[in-house]
């Protein structure tokens, strides 16, 4: 509930031309389909476009495969041995430079396709959990002069606690959208009210989507 | 398979008798094979460069520059290749990141004339991540060209390491030293090596696979090159040639 007042508190306050929409791995598992997920989809695709009228923009932060050894990091041995799969093809996108990227069709994840990323969006290809590390998304934020930051994970819940807590690292003010947040994580290894608990108390502020949408409009 | 190699570099000392003097010294590194990479920034000098042009003039000696430095890093290359030095690119891009509105960009208006986003738009990247221009890309000379087990990092501003993953492929590669070559030893191969020294690596240049600008009058004498190879040496790191490092690897 505290996470919620504080939310509301500071929703009317927020100059939204300092705001972007981070939507941190919105991917869905290909396997197995997830049922009802037409109507999270679409309030998504609702606030995207609510917030784009705002000014608010939409900057993509997307895990990738870059060829750079990543088959020799730390974070590969882990993925081998915890999850049995291969960080090169569970990360690769089926777009890129073939020299700066593996790259294919991933079968374990695709963007919806309602939410696939426009023209005047901002992609950010990350290779670790947080999507600040080793990548452009910092030097965008700078650019664009953003200090809030609206953040949507559909199924990560890795992706989002590593990219909030560098957010608010790096002294941006971190707002996760609620209903959205891991709702479609199905190994379901944290649960969605501990993790927005834990972004609550150790990051920043989580908002309902409906709260949110109201405040844009 | 690792290998032990010993390289005969040249640095700078300060002189014994004269605190102000530094003197060019020698010292001889022996280094593993397998935790050394070949540092190329900015290679893509065009795919004419390294060609005899149908009128060549003999007094084009900017173009004969860059055919010996094309030369020499294509010595180096491949000696890297025989050797199991694992190659790294690092070259300029343009990303979709508002480079418009940074000081950069700014100072690209102010000083250059010229529009930094978009620059260096390519044909072959992702349009959402990258600057797209279906006419342009990066072109390579054919023996510089990056093959497919090397590593392309693209950047977008002078220094390799900022906000790109130079840093993640050197340590997953478990990379200590980086042999460099490539432009300019002015802009972004100096910045690239100041950024690598400071993240504790040891840096080398191939003294004669690079250049920095030069003003017309200078230009004969390659005094600012020059100027800024012993900068380096004073400042950061060791200087060898390409012929030396062939030798040393014993290709």
């Amino acid at each position: 509930m505290a996470g919620r007042f504080k939310a509301k508190l500071i929703l009317d306050n927020i100059p939204f031309f300092n705001s972007a929409l981070l939507l941190i791995d919105p991917f869905l598992p290909q396997k197995p389909k997830i049922k009802n997920s037409d109507r999270m989809i679409s309030l998504v695709q609702k606030i995207k476009k609510a917030s784009s009228k705002r000014g608010i923009k939409t900057i993509y932060v997307l895990s990738s495969a870059p060829r750079i050894g990543l088959e020799k990091s730390e974070l590969a041995k882990h993925f081998r041995h915890t999850w049995d799969i291969p960080l090169t093809k569970y990360y690769q996108l089926p777009i890129g430079d073939p020299q700066e990227y593996h790259f294919n069709k991933n079968r374990y994840f695709s963007i919806p396709e309602p939410l696939q990323p426009q023209a005047d969006d901002f992609c950010i290809r990350k290779h670790a959990p947080s999507g600040f590390f080793d990548t452009r998304l910092d030097v965008l934020l700078q650019n664009l002069k953003i200090k809030y930051l609206f953040c949507i994970s559909l199924s990560s819940d890795l992706s989002l606690l590593a990219t909030t807590l560098d957010g608010c690292s790096l002294n941006y003010r971190v707002i996760a959208l609620r209903e959205a947040t891991c709702c479609f994580s199905y190994l379901k290894t944290i649960p969605q009210k501990t993790l927005l608990t834990t972004l609550e108390s150790t990051v920043g502020y989580t908002v309902n989507m409906k709260d949110f949408l109201n405040a844009l409009s | 398979m690792s290998m032990i190699f010993n390289l005969n570099l040249t640095y700078s000392k300060k002189s014994q008798s004269d605190e102000q003097t530094f003197v060019k010294n020698r010292e001889i590194l022996a280094l593993q094979s397998s935790e050394t990479g070949l540092l190329l920034v900015d290679v893509a000098l065009g795919n004419q460069r390294h060609k005899t042009p149908a009128s060549f003039h003999r007094d084009d000696a900017d173009w004969l520059w860059d055919r010996q430095i094309i030369q020499a890093l294509t010595r180096s290359i491949n000696a890297c290749r025989k050797a199991g030095i694992r190659i790294f690119y690092v070259q300029n891009s343009s990303p979709r990141i508002a480079t418009e509105k940074s000081e950069f960009g700014a100072h690209a208006r102010r000083s250059w004339n010229c529009e930094i986003a978009g620059l260096f738009a390519e044909s072959n990247v992702d349009q959402n991540e990258y600057s797209h221009d279906k006419l342009k890309k990066n072109e390579f000379p054919d023996p510089l060209r990056p093959e497919i087990q090397d590593i392309y990092i693209r950047k977008h501003a002078y220094s390799g390491f900022f906000a790109t993953r130079l840093q993640s492929a050197l340590r997953y590669h478990a990379i200590r030293t980086l042999i460099c070559g490539g432009i300019w030893a002015n802009g972004c191969l100096l910045s690239t090596s100041l950024d690598a020294f400071f993240r504790n690596y040891k840096v080398i240049w191939l003294a004669d696979a690079t250049r920095a600008s030069e003003k017309p009058l200078e230009f004969k004498n390659r005094k600012n090159t020059n100027r800024f190879l012993e900068w380096f040496e004073f400042q950061i790191g060791y200087t060898l040639t390409s012929i030396q490092l062939i030798k040393a690897l014993n290709i």
